[in-house]
């Protein structure tokens, strides 16, 4: 029985041996159970790690995820109604890219939004003609309801048992959101749904 | 205190506890196999993060029922798999599948018997087993696998040697050495 060094299975498996010699090696390798066998697993583990495309989840959905097992809400004493303006603190639009590229407005776009010690993450996506707001409370867990509004229209969802919420699709335009929790209103005063929603 | 190097039991079980760091961890330890998955199915990108949502809050929901927290890889994928063909039928409701002249466009509907087979979802968990032990390797045998087996185009061994910052010559043999450490990790798996 031959032996063959660990090495040289190596370049077989890794393809750095031409392939008639490849080839040749492999018939004599075969007459050898032990290195036969140590061959095949190298081959194997080498596909494995050249054929995995996979790719990181994006940020906003492990993030998500990650809030997922949060501490319940601490209980407060009584106190007066609260109102806060969130502010922007990420925009999937406005992400600077690898080699300084700008990034592209692909959809939905995704926002993530703070007010006190909660986020918003929320997700605006085309939906036929029109345009829809889904998203979720994060940081703190507690029922609650959200409401889109404009001048002559307004339409309200509750939260679900995981803080998130869908609206109904609603025509391109400038829109109020109001979260209200408790004895806390959050609100976004200027979120613009539509193609050109270039800012909130 | 739980540590990046802790076993998925250690971390199922301060889960239990309601521990958000441990959480953490294991979302990102899973969070590539996760969302692979549905993406093979041949999700886009909006749904595959909502079947990622739905299987990481099945297991918030679950924690206390998970009977062999060693295998809660398998758990996850094949809820993922579940979770991408329900996602799939209901695309196939609300879809049309005929084109412009109403007629039925056999290649828009999806054939559920073709996606995801067990092999395709064996070898997805295998690949996920494969990056996560190359993620324990020391720093030097992390790079020189990651250059010479996750790009999508062989790198010459010249490249892989200036970016590691040694000679030509001993990629070989280093190259040899950590694929052997690699097998010895993956014992049970490859």
């Amino acid at each position: 029985m031959e032996q063959f060094p660990y090495e040289l299975l190596v370049d077989i498996a890794e393809g750095r041996i031409a392939y008639t010699d490849a080839v040749a090696l492999r018939a004599r390798i075969a007459t050898d159970p032990d290195a036969q066998a140590e061959l095949a697993r190298l081959d194997t583990l080498i596909a494995l790690m050249r054929n995995d495309d996979s790719v990181d989840a994006p940020d906003h959905v492990l993030n998500r995820a990650i809030r997922l097992l949060r501490k319940p809400a601490p209980e407060q004493p009584p106190s007066l109604f609260r109102r806060i303006i969130a502010t922007l603190q990420s925009d999937s639009w406005q992400m600077p890219m690898a080699a300084g590229l700008r990034a592209v407005t692909t959809w939905p776009r995704a926002l993530l939004l703070h007010a006190g010690d909660r986020e918003l993450d929320l997700q605006i996506a085309p939906h036929g003609e029109r345009w829809q707001l889904r998203g979720q409370v994060l940081g703190v867990e507690a029922p609650g309801e959200v409401s889109l509004s404009q001048a002559d229209m307004r339409t309200r969802v509750s939260l679900n048992e995981i803080g998130e919420f869908i609206l109904p699709p609603v025509v391109a335009g400038r829109y109020t959101l109001v979260l209200t929790q408790g004895d806390l209103e959050i609100i976004v005063p200027d979120l613009e749904l539509g193609p050109s929603s270039n800012r909130i | 205190m739980v540590m990046l190097s802790d076993d998925d039991s250690t971390l199922l079980n301060a889960c239990r506890d309601g521990d958000a760091e441990a959480w953490e961890l294991l979302v990102r330890r899973y969070q590539r196999l996760i969302y692979a998955i549905p993406r093979r199915a041949g999700l886009g990108e909006e749904q595959a993060a909502e079947v990622f949502q739905r299987v990481f809050l099945t297991l918030v929901e679950h924690l206390d029922r998970i009977e062999q927290p060693d295998r809660i890889g398998a758990w996850l994928a094949t809820t993922a798999r579940r979770e991408s063909w329900r996602l799939l039928r209901q695309s196939r409701t609300t879809i049309p599948i005929t084109d412009e002249h109403g007629e039925l466009d056999e290649r828009l509907i999806p054939a559920d018997t073709a996606l995801l087979p067990d092999e395709v979802l064996e070898r997805l968990e295998s690949q996920h087993e494969v990056r996560q032990a190359v993620g324990k390797m020391d720093e030097r045998c992390r790079t020189l696998l990651m250059l010479l087996f996750y790009q999508a185009a062989p790198i010459p061994y010249t490249e892989v040697a200036a970016a590691l910052g040694v000679s030509e010559g001993s990629i070989g043999p280093t190259r040899a050495r950590c694929l052997q450490k690699l097998r010895r990790l993956l014992e049970d798996v490859i």
